[in-house]
């Protein structure tokens, strides 16, 4: 059943790609990017599953995941870091600052003592240019079409998007956002990012992918009409 | 189980807060009781002192561990003198709130808010009615920069009246100011024309009688004389507080700023005169472009024309026709594309290779004499590094953040940083020798979160922000690092 659900899902996924792929890949190749896997190293695990699977690992998984489809796009990116390790949040901002990204990626999940929820969300700071609410929109729209779990209830506007004043979102001078992408300590949700990790991960890059291309053409919009 | 206290201890601690002017003959005391809803012994009840008419309130924060943000809410009872409960009610944290159980008469109301006070951001606030009539209120406000809640009580007049921050560590009610006792001067406040967040990343000018800094958007740059007056703001351009350089004669300031086009950065390099108090653009717009250093006493600026470190030059002369000697490097330390730090002359030749093939730094910088060069390196093992600039000799400095040369080139001052994964919760300034020796902690105050230190030229004082103030340490000429 679980597995009917994952290939339902890589579905939507390779749907996605099938209908964007080349618009998204031309439009995103000039764009640099510093990608964050939150926390890192042995003490800051992140939140950590029901059965012991941390926050951390999977952040890094997926990022690297990204970072391979970016830069097959001929997009530069910038990692805050590639192992378990851990990196200070000041020395996270001050790389995606002093490199001139032109966009940065704080990925994280989420965790709650409630094991029975699990949802997605993107989170900006809304003190920040509205671009910011832009990617993070495009990107939770499609975490949601493929994730299926549901969209936490936004509070500046853009459905799944929710403003937060964190170091990732807050500092950086470029467009920024960081998804919570789900729920770790969801049992289920733990099970799928456990079982499928190579898969899995691809799909969440590939979504986090198709997110990205539509903020690269929204955002077009967006400086015509400034 | 002992992580998990742990972390509840640092995530989800407990809040009382409590306001109520109803009943004028009660004493002006707020009974403020934290406590924790997984761990009651990590309870504790505060004391502090309120108003002419207040009741009791208990706050819970119904965290979780590893996540302080995720899934918690405020549960509040406000308690009268005389102990009966007259309401339930429960924060949420996106800024909804449901009155639980109120007694009869009274009514709540609950909005999220954007404050225009000077260092937070409004989340919650709760009203109590009587009938009509507004009695009191509650506003926890997530302070900005350092991570904090504040929580504040307002009076029947409107004004509030901070009760106490919560922090990620711990709770402090009224965190103690550094004051001229402990050789440390507040120079200005957060506060500046409403606009949010405070002033961080102070810039001494050569002749140490001007700091220029920038606000927590990096939107702007601002000058204050040191001894505290004449604050004002020289511009508002987008990204232009971040790595902005004084010229030598300390009266020009270089700054980058940029616009978005098609989703894409430009930047430009523009140069302001202080004097005249106007700006020019020196460059057109550019999809990358570094930060400006002057290089030549001539007005001349360098700067990184592209992300392997190549090297381009601007002339101001137009602009900056009094500049004196000194403050000014034959060198430029960039950063390539690979990661790696590279020293060159400041035309771009003569390139040589002072980090770890191994590994992965950047933000270089050059000692005011251009004999050394620190720069930051990511990884485990990572941090602040100094090298000769022929590469011949290197140092590791360890931990530590935002590093910045003593005017002698023989020391520097530098942060050292906590977070959770999500804000940084507390930070302490340090002084160490360029050889790695002689690390003495200039601060310890758990209270504040001390950033951006920079070295004032007569080598006297640092400057620095904390929770959106500016603040100078003193210190004596050779004390650290000997």
């Amino acid at each position: 059943m679980q597995s009917w659900r994952f290939f339902f899902r890589f579905g939507i996924v390779l749907s996605l790609l099938t209908i964007f792929p080349p618009a998204r890949a031309e439009e995103i190749s000039d764009i640099s990017f510093c990608l964050d896997p939150g926390h890192g190293g042995d003490s800051a695990p992140g939140s950590v599953g029901p059965t012991g699977l941390r926050e951390a690992d999977i952040n890094l998984k997926t990022a690297l995941y990204l970072r391979d489809f970016l830069e097959g796009v001929g997009c530069t990116v910038y990692m805050t870091r590639e192992t378990d390790e851990p990196v200070e949040l000041a020395k996270r901002s001050n790389l995606a600052n002093q490199r001139q990204v032109d966009r940065c990626i704080s990925i994280h999940h989420d965790g709650n003592a409630d094991t029975t929820i699990n949802h997605t969300k993107v989170l900006v700071w809304t003190d920040k240019p509205p671009l910011d609410i832009d990617m993070a929109s495009e990107i939770v729209t499609k975490l949601d079409e493929t994730l299926m779990i549901g969209m936490a209830t936004s509070d500046c506007g853009a459905d799944g998007v929710v403003s937060y004043e964190k170091h990732m979102v807050s500092v950086p001078l470029m467009p920024c956002c960081l998804p919570e992408i789900s729920f770790i300590t969801n049992l289920g949700e733990e099970s799928r990012l456990r079982d499928s990790t190579y898969l899995y991960a691809n799909a969440l890059a590939m979504v986090i992918l198709c997110g990205i291309g539509g903020h690269s053409r929204s955002s077009t919009a967006y400086a015509a009409v400034r | 189980m002992n992580r998990c206290i742990q972390r509840l201890t640092v995530a989800g601690v407990i809040l009382s807060v409590f306001c109520f002017p109803t009943q004028a003959e009660n004493a002006g005391v707020v009974r403020v009781h934290f406590s924790n809803s997984l761990d009651p012994d990590l309870s504790e009840i505060v004391d502090t002192y309120y108003g002419s008419s207040i009741v009791r309130a208990h706050l819970v924060i119904d965290s979780i561990p590893g996540n302080w943000f995720s899934g918690y809410h405020l549960d509040y009872e406000l308690v009268s003198e005389d102990s009966s409960v007259v309401a339930l009610g429960r924060f949420h944290p996106r800024g909804t709130w449901d009155m639980i159980r109120a007694t009869e008469g009274l009514a709540g109301a609950g909005r999220r808010e954007e404050s225009t006070t000077p260092v937070s951001v409004g989340y919650w606030n709760l009203w109590l009615k009587d009938g009509a009539e507004s009695r009191g209120y509650i506003k926890a406000e997530r302070v900005r920069q350092d991570g904090s809640y504040m929580f504040a009580l307002a009076d029947t007049s409107g004004q509030w009246h901070e009760a106490l921050r919560a922090y990620h560590g711990g709770i402090n009610k009224h965190p103690p100011p550094p004051t001229d006792a402990q050789g440390i001067r507040k120079l200005t406040g957060a506060d500046w024309e409403g606009l949010p967040g405070g002033f961080i990343a102070p810039v001494w000018s050569f002749d140490g009688e001007t700091i220029a800094m920038t606000r927590t958007d990096w939107a702007g740059i601002w000058i204050i004389n040191s001894d505290g007056s004449g604050l004002e703001r020289l511009t508002a351009d987008r990204s232009s507080g971040y790595r902005f350089a004084w010229s030598p004669d300390s009266r020009h300031i270089a700054y980058r700023t940029e616009r978005m086009r098609k989703g894409k950065r430009y930047f430009t390099i523009k140069v302001i005169d202080l004097d005249e108090k106007t700006e020019r653009q020196i460059t057109d717009f550019r999809r990358f472009l570094g930060t400006p250093r002057w290089v030549g006493a001539d007005g001349t600026l360098g700067f990184e024309t592209d992300r392997t470190g190549s090297i381009g030059q601007a002339h101001a002369a137009d602009l900056v026709g009094a500049l004196v000697d000194g403050g000014v490097s034959d060198l430029m330390a960039v950063t390539s594309d690979d990661m790696q730090v590279w020293i060159s002359s400041n035309d771009g030749k003569d390139r040589v290779r002072v980090s770890e093939p191994n590994e992965r730094c950047f933000d270089p910088i050059l000692s005011p004499d251009g004999m050394r060069v620190c720069y930051a390196c990511l990884g485990s093992t990572g941090g602040i590094e100094v090298s000769t600039t022929d590469g011949t000799t290197r140092h590791s400095l360890g931990r530590g953040t935002n590093a910045r040369w003593a005017p002698d080139g023989s020391r520097l001052v530098f942060e050292i940083t906590e977070d959770d994964g999500h804000n940084i919760t507390g930070s302490d300034l340090y002084v160490i020798g360029a050889d790695g020796r002689g690390k003495t902690r200039l601060t310890n105050t758990p209270e504040l979160i001390e950033r951006w230190p920079v070295w004032a030229p007569d080598d006297r004082q640092i400057a620095f922000s904390a929770q959106g103030s500016i603040f100078v340490l003193n210190t004596e000429p050779g004390a650290y690092g000997e």
